[in-house]
């Protein structure tokens, strides 16, 4: 008897496919027709060791698509000391970037012939004398440039050349 | 709520900018070589001040050196302002025997601070160079006002 089952699969053709699954030669597809065809309800008991078999791999695949399907993000799924050790290096990154910046806020600082000198007084006292330096009514520049202003320096240079009196 | 997902970048774009702020204005300047390589030798004095120290004075940063004797240090600063001249104000410059022993640099903004240079030669008791780097909110004229009144 050909006994016509869903999906197109007869009882025979089952028996074939079954046959040449435990020869182990059946392809994916003929195994999907035979997952459906021992999924159904109205099946002879002769079938029922396949249907436990078959309803096996089954549940395992489907636990292993829901074990896929919320796939864990790159931080979950990284190895928990890999995970500690970049929080640590994020942490260590972040306090340095911060002691860095209220450094930079409030500088007091002053090398002496390479000697570090942090007290606030004396450094600014340094920062003063420094301004001092600059100008230039204290150094020969300046002294130039006072000569270079003075009106009588024309006159006084042209007395070096008597002849062009 | 924020996910774990959307946090990690969050974080990592806010360190970025910590440190990108924090960069120093004056790095992209020649002359912070000059700090850099004789701020801590013999013979030199270095001063960087910056925070509440200079709020009196309406400064955000005050850097300077003094470099005592060594005309190989006198050289590499005076060619370290020639680089830091170009797209800068040259407010006074003055040059004996051709060599420019006082410059006053006004440098482009950068972001709210205006930037100076001061730069002087001297060579009466030995070959003395002073280098001074200033920001501030106020404009160069105020400056400069503020740092004559400083000395009298």
């Amino acid at each position: 008897m050909t006994q016509k089952i869903k999906n197109n699969l007869t009882i025979e053709q089952a028996d074939a496919l079954l046959e040449k699954y435990y020869d182990g030669e059946t392809s994916g597809a003929e195994e999907v027709l035979l997952q459906d065809f021992l999924r159904q309800e109205d099946l002879p008991a002769r079938f029922e060791p396949e249907r436990a078999l078959f309803g096996y791999f089954a549940e395992e695949k489907s636990s292993q698509i829901i074990s896929v399907i919320p796939k864990p993000n790159l931080w979950l799924r990284l190895n928990p000391i890999m995970k500690w050790s970049f929080a640590a290096a994020v942490l260590i990154f972040g306090v340095f970037i911060l002691g860095n910046r209220i450094q930079a806020q409030n500088r007091n600082v002053a090398y002496i012939d390479g000697v570090r000198c942090t007290n606030s007084k004396e450094v600014t006292a340094l920062a003063l004398a420094s301004i001092d330096q600059i100008d230039l009514g204290t150094d020969e520049v300046a002294g130039t440039v006072d000569k270079m202003n003075d009106k009588n320096m024309v006159e006084s240079q042209l007395q070096q050349f008597p002849e062009l009196k | 709520m924020i996910r774990k997902k959307s946090f990690l970048p969050l974080l990592l774009l806010l360190l970025g900018w910590f440190a990108a702020t924090g960069v120093q204005a004056q790095n992209d300047l020649f002359i912070s070589k000059v700090f850099d390589m004789y701020g801590k030798k013999k013979g030199v004095v270095m001063v960087d001040l910056s925070g509440e120290i200079l709020e009196q004075y309406r400064l955000t940063r005050f850097r300077s050196i003094t470099i005592k004797d060594d005309p190989e240090a006198a050289d590499f600063a005076r060619k370290c302002l020639e680089r830091d001249q170009v797209g800068a104000k040259k407010i006074k410059e003055v040059v004996a025997n051709g060599i420019p022993t006082s410059i006053y640099l006004q440098l482009p903004r950068l972001g709210q601070d205006n930037r100076l240079i001061l730069y002087n030669e001297s060579r009466s008791g030995g070959l003395r160079i002073t280098l001074i780097y200033i920001e501030s909110n106020d404009d160069t004229e105020a400056i400069l006002k503020l740092l004559l009144k400083k000395k009298q």
